[in-house]
């Protein structure tokens, strides 16, 4: 099995997504339990649009990534939307609108459809030690951020009325905790593309979720079945000759399959142990 | 003599520029009981909000930074929102959503030490809730998330604890068990009380003050002022009974003007 990893291209593969991974797995727990999944989404089309808007006018392409999805995060950080709009629709509009600003800077964009292919899919095959440098660099900061801040974040996203009662900036606490999400989705979606940022950020946390009760465990457990997932996709994938991100995707929904048993089972047990008592 | 915690100062309060409620004027002192009164989507809790400084007034000030007089220090506030409020998907037990409490106190880069620990232990035991400590806080039952909410607040060490809509959705035991045991915390700790219901009668019996809300409407004062006969006839339209039995003040509902 290890085989597949002994080729350089296979290994660049891994680390790159594997800090990824381990990455949106992380803030992923804070996505799913803020109930703000299609906030998420809209910041990965924001930095595709960025993408194919860089590649069209000829910018720095991560730069113009990183700098349109920060203006996404100023927009969403925002604790609540009290316009004529309401939020999810204004989600919808800005998930639709950055979709297709994204597709039209790259139709007209020297590389081509070809490139939004890889935006989509990813395209973790051709990664440089460059970008594994970055991404190495990404983790740390934003590992740290959330090392530092864990109780902070976690105030304001359980109870964000009682964490203003006490002095707390809460603007300026999503903003941060937007941030880490906006930085990472902007570095990592030319690697991994929008489809496996987007299945990292929610999917670890909710099996993660469906299977432990306490807030700590639930973040190392997301971030280990994130890794797993990229270890045992990237093989499948190498193995059966399939892209390589949908066959990630596809091994997460397996794991989410048998989470989801695994659950129904322990409360079939439980319910006929108090039938019995 | 009232040592004013927070003075409202000609205030209007309200969201995106339409106003709820105008031309408040009121002291909350030090040592007060006071019940918000009235139905839902009045006000109530905008005029909470107000209070905890969550929302800013449109017009007038709120004056809250008056120090506590036996410490020279500023007021310190405990919140109890509404249960309902908080999200039960965030796997946490009921020893760290009360910890929450501390996290002011504890400063940012720290975690918390064993004086916290012993705190919020404190806490929980004072509110007779010391064996939930490591339940998750979804599987509790209505009163006991009341009761880890209320030691949440506590465990920061308040001079006011303001609850929002403590009794609702509680049966009638739990509803007595929460308001004897704020009641408790007035008596004893000399905690100035701050307490926002839709449920007049329930409340009744418990406050010093009460203030009145319905749309466009603010009546504050004594109770004995404002539950009087004739002022609830004219605010509710209708014949209203008041009576004391059994250590409980009545409201009794009647028939409605024609």
């Amino acid at each position: 099995m290890l085989e597949a990893f002994r080729l350089p291209f296979m290994q660049y593969a891994l680390i790159a997504t594997s800090l990824i991974a381990a990455l949106c797995s992380l803030l992923g727990v804070y996505i799913v339990l803020k109930r703000i999944v299609f906030v998420s989404a809209v910041l990965a089309q924001v930095s595709t649009a960025g993408l194919g808007l860089a590649f069209l006018v000829g910018l720095h392409p991560t730069v113009t990534a990183l700098l349109l999805t920060l203006v996404a995060v100023v927009m969403f950080a925002r604790t609540s939307f009290r316009g004529k709009i309401p939020q999810d629709s204004v989600l919808g509009i800005s998930y639709v609108t950055a979709f297709a600003f994204g597709i039209l800077f790259i139709a007209r964009a020297a590389q081509g459809m070809e490139e939004l292919q890889h935006l989509l899919q990813g395209n973790i095959l051709t990664i440089s030690p460059q970008q594994i440098y970055l991404l190495a660099g990404t983790a740390v900061v934003v590992g740290l951020i959330h090392y530092l801040f864990y109780k902070e974040f976690l105030f304001v996203s359980f109870d964000a009325e009682m964490a203003q009662t006490q002095g707390y900036n809460v603007k300026a606490w999503n903003f941060l905790l937007y941030f880490t999400v906006g930085l990472v989705i902007a570095l990592g979606i030319r690697v991994a593309g929008v489809l496996l940022i987007f299945a990292f950020l929610v999917m670890p946390a909710a099996i993660a979720l469906l299977l432990l009760r306490r807030m700590r465990g639930i973040f190392a457990m997301a971030i280990v079945i994130g890794l797993i997932a990229v270890f045992l996709g990237l093989y499948f994938s190498f193995d059966l000759d399939l892209p390589s991100g949908p066959t990630i995707v596809t091994v997460l929904f397996i794991f989410l399959l048998m989470a989801l048993a695994f659950k129904m089972i322990k409360k079939m047990k439980s319910t006929n142990h108090a039938g019995f008592n | 003599m009232c040592i004013p915690v927070i003075e409202f100062k000609d205030v209007m309060l309200g969201y995106n520029g339409r106003a709820i409620l105008s031309s408040l004027n009121f002291d909350i002192c030090a040592g007060d009981f006071l019940g918000i009164v009235g139905p839902n989507g009045t006000g109530k809790s905008t005029i909470l909000k107000g209070i905890l400084g969550i929302l800013e007034p449109m017009r007038g000030v709120i004056v809250r930074n008056h120090k506590n007089d036996t410490e020279n220090t500023k007021h310190s506030f405990g919140y109890v929102p509404q249960r309902g409020q908080l999200d039960e998907i965030f796997p946490l037990t009921v020893a760290e959503v009360v910890m929450m409490g501390r996290y002011a106190q504890i400063g940012l880069f720290k975690r918390p030490s064993s004086q916290d620990q012993q705190k919020t232990a404190e806490s929980l035991s004072h509110l007779g809730i010391a064996d939930l400590a490591d339940k998750p806080y979804a599987d509790l039952s209505g009163g006991q998330k009341q009761r880890t909410l209320i030691a949440r607040a506590l465990v920061g060490e308040p001079s006011v604890l303001v609850l929002d809509e403590p009794t609702d959705g509680l049966d009638l035991f739990s509803q007595k068990s929460i308001l004897d045991l704020v009641s408790r915390l007035h008596e004893e700790y000399k905690l100035t009380i701050i307490m926002v219901s839709h449920q007049l009668d329930a409340v009744a019996t418990y406050v010093k003050r009460l203030a009145l809300v319905d749309t466009g409407f603010f009546q504050i004062g004594a109770k004995t002022e404002i539950l009087t006969e004739r002022n609830l006839q004219n605010l509710y339209d209708m014949q209203v009974r008041v009576e004391d039995r059994f250590g409980r003040t009545l409201i009794i509902p009647g028939e409605q003007h024609a």
